[in-house]
This record gives C-alpha cells, sequence and structure tokens, in this order.
C-alpha cells in the first residue's frame, strides 16, 4: 500500500508538472496589448525584461522553476493584486470558495443520500418516481443556470435572501458570522442541487442492487427487519463506491464554482481564473491552476485509497 | 444516538445561523448612502503607478485636486480652489536668475506657474499638508529607482517639469541622451566620420527592441519581431538596419530628418539632485511648478483639476518593496496603504468585491456644526448667490456585481444607479430617469485598400478589391441609414455623420460655449459633405437649417454611385459583374454580442439595397470578434475593414489629427497606414474667405502640404515661417481638414458613442443638462430625496410587486 501511495505521488507530481508546463506555454503565447504611448511602453518593457518575459518560452519556464525551488516564490501579481505574491493572491481567496462548497457539501450529502434511499426502498413506487424525475432534471442542467433562478427567485421575486454574498465588511468584518452565513446560501443552494441529485442518483442505483441481493434474503430470512437489514447490510456495502463519490464531488464543485462565484461576487478562487486569464496575470493564472491541478490530481488519489480503507477486501496496488 | 447527535448538529449548523441572520434587523443611522457598482475593481490607485481607469476611479476618490471644475449656474462652470487657494503664472515677473536657471525667454508666459496651497488641507489622520508633501511626492513620482508608471506625466507631454527628464534618468548619468540629427550636413558628417548614428524604430515603424529601447544603430542587424506582420509572413522580423534602409528608399533622407527620425548621441546625462527640477518650495504653503514650455492658463488649470502627484511620505515610504528588479510601491493598493485628503475616505476595501467611503473628519470644508443626524454637512455659495448643499452623501458604497445582478438590484431599489445596453433602452426610453452622455468617441468603418487584393487570396474575402474604388466607399457611407442603425443595433449611440461630435471646444479657454460642430465652419463642413443646399431661394434657408436635416442617408445617390463603381471596375477589369462580394470586418477587441449581429444584418441590407440593380453581387460583410489589436489587424492588411472609434481631446480640436496623420506619434503607426501615406501624400486646400475674430474679413490665399504637415501646421498654429495668427483662420482650416479627411472614405463616421444610465429615484443632479467641464454635478451636487430609512420606507410603499417603476 505505502509504495502504491508512493507511485501515486510520483505520477501525480510528473502530471502536474506536464499540465503546468503547459499552461505555462499557452498563457504565454496569447498576444498582449502595449501602451500606446512611447514612454509608458519603454517602462512597460523594462518591468518585463526584468521579469524575464523577453526570453524564450523554455528560458522562462527554467526562470520561474528555479524561483519556486530556490526562494519558494511563485511570482508577483501585477494586475490583479497588485504587487502582491501570488501565492498570497490565492490564498486570500481561498476561505470564500472552500466555505461556500464545504456548506454545499454538508447540505448535498444528507439530502442525496435520503433521497437516494428513499427512492430506492420505495422503487417503483410514486417516491421514487418524483424522486427520479427530479434527479434527471437537476442533473441535466448546469449549476449555473440554478444559479440565475435562485438568484431571481429568491432575491428579485421573494426577497429572500440578498442579491448577492455579502462583503467581509457588510457581514461584520468575518466570514463566519450568521449573516455571511445568511447571504451564501442562494450560491449554496445552486451548488447544490447538481451534487445532491447526483448522489441521490448514485445512492438509488447502488442500494436498489444490493436490496435485491441474495444476502439481503438470508438476512432477512434470518428475522430482520427490512429496516434493520437495509440499514446494517445493504447500506454497508451500498457506501463503497458512494464514498468515494463524495469525495469527488467535493472537487467537482469546486471547479463548478468559477460562474457561481461571478454570479453572486464571491471573492474566491474560481472567479480569480477568469480574471487572471482576461487580465493576463501570468503568475496568478500558474498559481490557479497549480490549486485546481493540485487538488484534482489529490482527489483522484484520494479517491482510489479511500476504497481500501472502506472495504478491507480492497488491496491497492497488489496482484 | 450518536448518529441521532451527529444530524442534529448537522440541522443546527444550518438552520439556526439562518434563522438569526433572518431576524437580524435593519439598523438605520440616518445617514444618506449611495450605493454604486462596478463590474471590476481596481488594483492599484496610487497616483505614480495607477494603470487602469477602474484604478484612476479610486483615486479620484482619494482626494480633491488644486482646482475643481464645478457647476456655476445652467450651463456655466468655475473653477473652485480646493487644494490650492491661487494658481497663478509668474513668469512674467521671473528673477534673473530663475530665467537663466530654467531657461525662460524673455517675454515668454505660462512657464513658472505659482500654486498658493490650502493651509486649512489635513489628511485624514488631522496631520497638515504642505509644500514639503507636494515636493517629496514629486520626487518620488520622478524617482529614476522607482521608476513610475505614471512618471512621464511630468517628465514628457505638455505639463513637462523643467529637468524632470534629466532627474528621471539619473540611473543613466554619463549615458548619452539620443537627440535629433539636425540636418543632412550634420547626417553626412557623422556617417563620414563614422560615428554613431541611430534610427528611432518606434516612430519609423512601430517596434521596440527585446529591451525596451525605442531606437538602434542604423547598422544594427538584430532582428526584432513587428508584431504588426502575422508569423510568417515577410517581414515578420525586421532589424533596425532594413527598417533604416526601406525608409531612406521609401521616403528620402529629408523626410527622415524633419520627422527626427534619425538620431545621434547627445550630450552625457548629468548627474543633478532634486533641486534642479522645476517643482520648489517657496514657502510653507507656496510651491513652483516651472514647465519646460509654455502652457496656456486653461490648459494648467485643467492639469490641476482632480486628484494630484500628492501621497503620504510615512504610508509611501513604508510601502516600498522591491519587484521586478526594481523598487516600487505599494502605496494605494489597500486601505492600510491609502491616507485620503478630500471629502471621503476609505473605510473599507474588499478587493474584487466591494469598496466603501465614509466622510473624512479632518477634510477643511466641512461646516463646524454637525447635521441632525451627527453627520458632517458642507456648503457652497454659486453664481446665483445663494448657499447649496455639497457632498450630502454620507457614505458610498461600491459593490461589484455582474450587469444582469445590477438590474435587479436597481429595480429593487438596492443600488442608485445602472447603465444600460442597447437591450434595454427601449423599455426604459421614456423614463424620467434615464440620462445619455455624449462620449467625445464617434465609431466608424476603416479601410485598408492597399491590401485588399491580397486579402482575398489569404481569407475568406472575396472580390474585396471593390473598396479600392473610391465610389464604392462613398456609396458605402450613404447607403447606410445611421438613425435606424443606432436605434436598433447599438446601446443607444447617436448617429454620427462628421469626425468630431459636439463636445469639441475650439477656444474654450475665452469662450466655453466655442463648440466646433455647431460653429459655422463645423457646420458647413457636415452641410458640405452630404450636398445640402442652403440660402434664401432654396429649401433650407439658413446653415443651421441645412445641418439640423443631414441624416447621412442618401440612397439614391448611393445607388448611383454603386453603379458607377461597379462600371468602373469591370472596366478596369479588377471585378466580374455580378460576382458575390464577401468582406470580413476586424469588429470587436469582445465576442460578438446580439447586438453586433443585429448591426451586421442591417450592414448588410443597406449595402445591398444600394448594390440592386448596379451591377454588383451579393454583397456580405462578416464581422470577426475577439480580435486583440483590430487596429494592427487593419495596417497590416488582415482585415480590409476595420470599426472602432475615434476621438481626443476635447479642448484641443487642432490636436486630433496628430494621431491619424502623423505615424511617429503613436507607437505601432497609425490605421490608416495600410492604404494612405500622410508623409507623403499631399492636399491642396483652396482659397477661401472667413472672418477673423476682430470681425474683418480675409483671404486664405491656399495652400499645398502634405497630411502630415497640415497635422503639425494646425496642431502648432506654425509650420517653418508660416504662422496661423488668428483663432478663426485655425478653425477654418480645421474644417477644411476634417472635410478633405472624409471625402477620401477611408473611413465613414457611423455614431458617436454615448453612455446612457438609469438614476433611481432617491438621488438628484444638480442639472439635467451634460457639460464636459462637470457632467451633471457629479459627487459634489448630487442632493438626495430620500435618507435610508425614508428610502426604505419609499420602496416598501411604491415597488409594485417588489420592483419599482421606471
Amino acid at each position: 500500500m505505502f509504495k502504491y501511495i508512493l507511485k501515486r505521488i510520483g505520477l501525480l507530481l510528473l502530471t502536474l508538472f506536464v499540465i503546468m508546463f503547459m499552461c505555462f506555454v499557452l498563457i504565454r503565447m496569447l498576444p498582449r496589448e502595449m501602451p500606446q504611448r512611447t514612454d509608458q511602453l519603454e517602462a512597460t518593457l523594462q518591468r518585463w525584461e526584468a521579469l524575464g518575459y523577453n526570453e524564450p518560452i523554455l528560458t522562462q519556464w527554467g526562470i520561474y522553476l528555479k524561483n519556486i525551488f530556490t526562494k519558494w516564490d511563485f511570482g508577483t501579481s501585477w494586475n490583479i493584486d497588485y504587487l502582491a505574491p501570488a501565492w498570497n493572491v490565492i490564498a486570500d481567496r481561498l476561505l470564500p470558495t472552500v466555505l461556500v462548497n464545504l456548506y454545499s457539501l454538508i447540505l448535498s450529502i444528507p439530502i442525496g443520500l435520503g433521497l437516494g434511499i428513499l427512492a430506492a426502498v420505495k422503487k417503483n413506487k410514486w417516491p421514487d418516481h418524483i424522486i427520479s424525475t427530479g434527479i434527471m432534471l437537476f442533473v441535466s442542467v448546469p449549476s449555473y443556470v440554478y444559479a440565475f433562478l435562485v438568484q431571481y427567485l429568491f432575491y428579485f421575486k421573494l426577497g429572500w435572501f440578498p442579491l448577492k454574498v455579502y462583503s467581509v465588511a457588510d457581514a461584520g468584518g468575518s466570514y463566519f458570522t450568521a449573516k455571511m452565513f445568511y447571504s451564501m446560501i442562494p450560491p449554496i443552494l445552486a451548488l447544490s442541487f447538481g451534487t445532491v441529485a447526483g448522489l441521490a442518483r448514485f445512492t438509488r442505483a447502488e442500494l436498489t442492487e444490493t436490496l435485491t441481493s441474495e444476502y439481503m434474503l438470508l438476512a432477512r430470512a434470518k428475522g430482520l427487519t427490512r429496516g434493520q437489514a437495509t440499514v446494517r447490510h445493504a447500506m454497508k456495502n451500498a457506501m463503497v463506491p458512494i464514498l468515494p463519490m463524495i469525495i469527488g464531488e467535493f472537487i467537482g464543485i469546486l471547479g463548478g464554482s468559477m460562474i457561481i462565484e461571478q454570479i453572486f461576487s464571491i471573492p474566491g478562487v474560481g472567479q480569480l481564473y477568469i480574471q487572471s486569464i482576461n487580465t493576463l496575470d501570468y503568475d496568478v493564472f500558474m498559481m490557479d491552476g497549480l490549486f485546481y491541478t493540485f487538488i484534482g490530481l489529490l482527489a483522484g488519489i484520494v479517491v482510489d485509497i479511500s476504497y481500501g480503507f472502506i472495504d478491507p477486501r480492497i488491496r491497492m496496488g497488489e496482484r | 444516538m450518536k448518529k441521532k447527535l451527529l444530524c442534529l448538529l448537522i440541522v443546527l449548523c444550518l438552520v439556526v445561523p439562518t434563522c438569526v441572520a433572518l431576524t437580524a434587523c435593519h439598523k438605520d443611522q440616518g445617514i444618506y448612502t449611495y450605493h454604486g457598482y462596478t463590474t471590476a475593481l481596481g488594483t492599484n490607485w496610487n497616483p505614480h503607478t495607477w494603470e487602469m481607469n477602474a484604478d484612476s476611479a479610486i483615486m479620484e476618490q482619494t482626494g480633491l485636486g488644486f482646482v475643481d471644475s464645478i457647476y456655476y449656474g445652467e450651463g456655466a462652470f468655475q473653477w473652485h480652489y480646493e487644494m490650492a487657494t491661487e494658481i497663478k503664472d509668474v513668469t512674467a515677473t521671473a528673477s534673473a536668475a530663475d530665467k537663466t536657471k530654467w531657461g525662460i525667454e524673455d517675454g515668454q508666459t505660462g512657464r513658472m506657474w505659482q500654486i498658493k496651497l490650502n493651509p486649512n488641507a489635513k489628511w485624514e489622520n488631522g496631520e497638515a499638508i504642505k509644500a514639503d508633501d507636494y515636493v517629496w511626492s514629486m520626487k518620488m513620482q520622478l524617482s529614476s529607482e522607482l521608476k513610475n508608471y505614471r512618471a512621464n506625466s511630468y517628465y514628457a507631454n505638455d505639463f513637462e517639469i523643467v529637468n524632470a527628464n534629466i532627474f528621471y534618468n539619473q540611473d543613466k548619468v554619463g549615458q548619452r541622451a539620443q537627440v535629433a540629427i539636425a540636418n543632412e550636413e550634420e547626417y553626412n558628417s557623422l556617417m563620414s566620420t563614422n560615428q554613431n548614428v541611430y534610427i528611432d524604430i518606434a516612430g519609423a515603424w512601430g517596434v521596440v527592441t527585446a529591451t525596451g529601447s525605442t531606437f538602434a544603430l542604423i547598422t544594427d542587424e538584430t532582428k526584432i519581431r513587428d508584431e504588426a506582420v502575422e508569423e510568417g509572413q515577410d517581414g515578420d522580423w525586421i532589424s533596425p538596419k532594413e527598417i533604416y534602409e526601406t525608409m531612406l528608399n521609401g521616403s528620402s533622407l529629408g523626410v527622415l530628418l524633419g520627422n527626427s527620425l534619425l538620431l545621434k548621441d547627445g550630450d552625457p546625462i548629468p548627474a543633478i539632485t532634486f533641486d534642479d527640477v522645476g517643482l520648489y518650495k517657496v514657502d510653507e504653503y507656496t510651491i513652483m511648478y516651472v514647465c519646460a514650455k509654455p502652457v496656456a492658463k486653461f490648459d494648467f488649470m485643467v492639469m490641476c483639476n482632480g486628484a494630484s502627484w500628492l501621497v503620504h511620505k510615512k504610508t509611501y515610504e513604508d510601502s516600498i518593496v522591491e519587484a521586478a528588479g526594481t523598487k516600487t510601491s505599494k502605496y494605494g493598493t489597500s486601505k492600510e496603504t491609502t491616507m485620503c485628503y478630500g471629502p471621503y475616505k476609505m473605510e473599507s476595501f474588499q478587493k474584487d468585491k466591494q469598496i466603501v467611503w465614509v466622510q473624512n473628519e479632518n477634510w477643511y470644508g466641512w461646516e463646524k456644526e454637525r447635521g441632525e443626524n451627527g453627520e458632517l454637512v458642507s456648503y457652497i455659495t454659486l453664481a446665483d448667490g445663494q448657499k447649496h448643499r455639497q457632498f450630502q452623501m454620507t457614505k458610498y458604497v461600491i459593490d461589484v456585481m455582474t450587469d444582469e445582478a445590477a438590474k435587479q438590484a436597481f429595480l429593487k431599489g438596492d443600488i442608485d444607479e445602472l447603465s444600460l445596453d442597447s437591450d434595454d433602452i427601449p423599455t426604459y426610453a421614456t423614463s424620467d430617469r434615464l440620462s445619455k452622455v455624449d462620449e467625445t468617441y464617434t465609431m466608424r468603418f476603416f479601410f485598408n485598400t492597399g491590401a485588399t487584393e491580397q486579402l482575398d487570396k489569404g481569407n475568406n474575402n472575396k472580390n474585396s478589391v471593390v473598396l479600392t474604388n473610391k465610389n464604392f466607399r462613398n456609396a458605402f457611407s450613404l447607403a447606410i441609414d445611421r438613425s435606424e442603425l443606432c436605434t436598433t443595433a447599438t446601446a443607444g449611440f447617436k448617429p454620427a455623420f462628421s469626425m468630431l461630435n459636439t463636445l469639441y471646444y475650439y477656444n474654450v479657454a475665452e469662450d466655453p460655449t466655442s463648440i466646433y460642430r455647431t460653429s459655422e465652419w463645423g457646420m458647413k463642413t457636415v452641410v458640405e459633405l452630404y450636398d445640402i443646399e442652403y440660402g434664401a431661394d432654396k429649401q433650407y434657408k439658413t446653415l443651421e437649417e441645412a445641418y439640423n436635416v443631414v441624416t447621412g442617408y442618401d440612397l439614391t445617390k448611393a445607388k448611383q454611385l454603386m453603379k458607377t463603381a461597379c462600371d468602373e471596375l469591370v472596366a478596369a477589369g479588377k471585378y466580374k459583374a455580378g460576382d458575390p462580394i464577401k468582406i470580413q470586418v476586424g469588429f470587436s477587441a469582445f465576442a460578438l454580442t446580439t447586438t453586433d449581429t443585429k448591426h451586421q444584418t442591417l450592414m448588410n441590407q443597406y449595402l445591398n439595397a444600394a448594390a440592386e440593380g448596379s451591377g454588383f453581387g451579393t454583397i456580405t460583410l462578416e464581422y470577426v470578434g475577439s480580435l486583440t489589436n483590430r487596429y494592427k489587424d487593419v495596417t497590416a492588411g488582415n482585415y480590409a475593414i476595420g470599426y472602432g472609434a475615434w476621438g481626443g481631446a476635447a479642448f484641443y480640436p487642432f490636436k486630433l489629427f496628430e494621431c491619424y496623420l502623423e505615424p511617429d506619434e503613436v507607437t505601432g503607426g497609425i490605421h490608416e497606414q495600410g492604404c494612405f501615406d500622410p508623409k507623403t501624400e499631399v492636399l491642396k486646400i483652396d482659397e477661401f474667405t472667413y472672418t477673423d475674430s476682430n470681425g474683418v474679413t480675409k483671404t486664405f490665399a491656399g495652400k499645398t502640404l502634405t497630411w502630415e504637415s497640415w497635422s503639425k501646421f494646425l496642431k502648432n498654429a506654425s509650420l517653418g515661417n508660416d504662422t496661423i495668427d488668428d483663432i478663426n483662420l485655425r478653425l477654418a482650416l480645421l474644417s477644411r481638414i476634417e472635410k478633405a479627411y472624409i471625402e477620401q472614405y477611408y473611413c465613414v463616421p457611423i455614431a458617436g458613442s454615448t453612455i446612457v444610465s438609469m438614476q433611481g429615484y432617491r438621488t438628484e443632479n444638480i442639472t439635467q443638462t451634460y457639460n464636459i467641464m462637470y457632467g451633471f454635478g457629479g459627487i459634489r451636487f448630487t442632493s438626495f430625496n430620500y435618507t435610508d430609512a425614508e428610502w426604505a420606507k419609499f420602496v416598501k410603499d411604491n415597488a409594485k410587486n417588489g420592483v419599482l417603476p421606471y
């Protein structure tokens, strides 16, 4: 297992390196607009020269890596957060993104599992039909569509929630206030619909399969009630593929929140990604890319390893 | 049991905070809060380094300028002193020592400006602002160590300070700055003695070296990437030597020298201190600003209007960091690195989210007595002799949100302003809360007729050669129903029939109503261009009547011209009658919107209506968006047609043609370069009579100059020994050049850009008539109809289904 984890980490680093190199080259291939005035152009070009932007791309890549490994310097933001280290730019914006996604996950898991279980237990009855129809609807439509709908319905029509997530100042000086949580409810809902539907669908499918297994018959024959058999035996087995999926969902909603963050004015890392491309803030783009790529790759490893912990019969990396 | 507890905990986590927040009551402070919005907040409002408009918007809130141009009765403006108490041109009284030191010639004016500072001005922390602060701030602004992005405002351009350029280049002491070679004799001497001769590659070719240098030795064979040429095409990489040789063959040595494109080593940059720079302290509350060249009073006052170079010394010094190999200051990048000195100070700033301004209790303009709710109040006396409330707003909140979100917030009464796009304008067209503000920009199509045959080979164009025919281009212009186009396919823009709209003032210093467009010469240009006759025996009796009926649309004439164009092109063997024509248009820097598509559809309808029966096949314009630099693309021949804005200095229309007729003034050249060379092509302006500013009728004898020289002549009011000694002659020449320029039909004016916005019921402007000097009065004169509490009640009482009726 240990060897397997080391191998996966090695592959993670290699993949990360390749993806980052591709990002590095691609962002630098985008054309840069230069100041029209000759004197301002001179100042800009001097900065570019100092930053090594006039070197061949491979040399620039070398400088970039050297700064990271020798000085832990991931570069500087020149547009989005003037002169701030790229690392800080990400760190400053990480909390709102993580909070919204975490709240969304906390909301989605019990509801998704609950609906999935109910649909499986009441298979081919009206609760199942209603849930399955809802699942199809919410799985098919992207989350930003819900975002617009949630905003329109809960703010514009009903006036229950604010238009956007409050600023720290408006929320009382912190992200951890009731007021801030209240303002986060619309994006949480928008992010949750898809997750709830995905979890419910998966749970229903897995549980339906286990409920029809022979060992369930045996359990009932032993005298367990339907509920006892479902919770103690069917659920336990059904959770083997469901738990890794929950981990995957967390990563999925991190990525999906890019547009949600724009709609609800959440100053998070998703919005930052779009901004960094629009403003050609190279180092911020690379830092954000590094964040997303690393999280994505790490999630893959965590999901794979978690199988072994959830079900000891599954052995990783063994022939 | 444990599971039940966990479930309960999760439910509590989700429900309790929601309930708490829902029950949190709205506390009203009895204040006037203005809620604005933006789609992107600035990130760097340091007056020395700001780059974007969003940065400048924040910077302008941090403090007032020496003076402010304010509303002073309907249509009138006044220079109102703020951070200064007096600004005076003292050049005439300069001492002999000053004259020598600053190089002031006898009889000069507008060189030495004495600025008496407001002794009551303070920083938001209560520290007094004195002459030393301004001097130190300028020293930082021009520091060669900091190399500030905005230093060029003071070491170059119109308000250059004496010796500022040398001080800015103190990191290059001993190095030789390059200066223009004066004449052919000097050039020959340098060449024969093998001395260094350089070419200004930025001016000549629009390129710079890899290290950012704008000039290089004429023998230098190092290849430089020319971004204007697509990679892989001829000329995509070019050396200074090749530029020099091409320019020499294409033009002449005289042209190169005349345009200061050939340079030699000048004197070494001397070591100086800031004492040698023309910005110094006279006394505790007086500074002297010594300009490198004469500046008119009005222009200097305009420069003094708005936030200056002033920075807070300690905050600035504490913010200095090292980045990209140089030192720079993070001043003005957060609340902590900002020090305000105007009526408002920054209360909070959250990146990409929100900025909040509140009243600055240390601003000198507040009354001693506070208002009923404890708010600070201020008054100003205007032309009517009455005291008017100013800066009534007690808090200013700017939130970042999308345009779609802003629309909802506005209708719910949560924000007090809204910018409209074209789709929304019909909805609110009759609202009395809608306002249209003209901008100085004219949107127009511009053509690169020189590359059309080439274009058909490498692109999707077909028969774009038709653009080489002047009659076709003229028909193109007359075929457009600008009124319909603007209404249907723009964000409330106004039809444009000429290059300059009504925001250009030819003599604003002497006459604030001197609008070029509505002057006799301005109107004459338009009326002549569109062949509208006027006179006692004509349909339109006066010039003004004739001007007012111009639409720019004449389908009958457009059809005639199309027919003539087709016949000429067929006869010349350039076009086969009936062949379809397809031309791509470099239309926008952004992805095409539905409005752009409407624009394209209408343009195709117009052109095909005019081409009907002319012999031309179907004409299709295909708009292309997401272009990084469509101006360069057209110049480089990647597109035969471009679409973009034309605009310039509203108070100095004579300078407007500089960007379009003087290639040396603009990095990368100008977009018309692709089809005509203003350096060599000539314009003859025929004899005409005019009435000079004394009312005497005079005759201009007529003259032939290159287009570039006309621009220089108009801009500087002199060329060699020729001078334009009267403002009315200058006005007349501007009119003749504008007319001649449009008559080439290398560009076709379409629409004057406007900003259309809605103002909430909560606030009022002091005037409904937009004035370029103060807009609608600005924040200073924005008055509030409701306090925060009253506004909440108003929204509750007046909203229909939760939405305010606009």
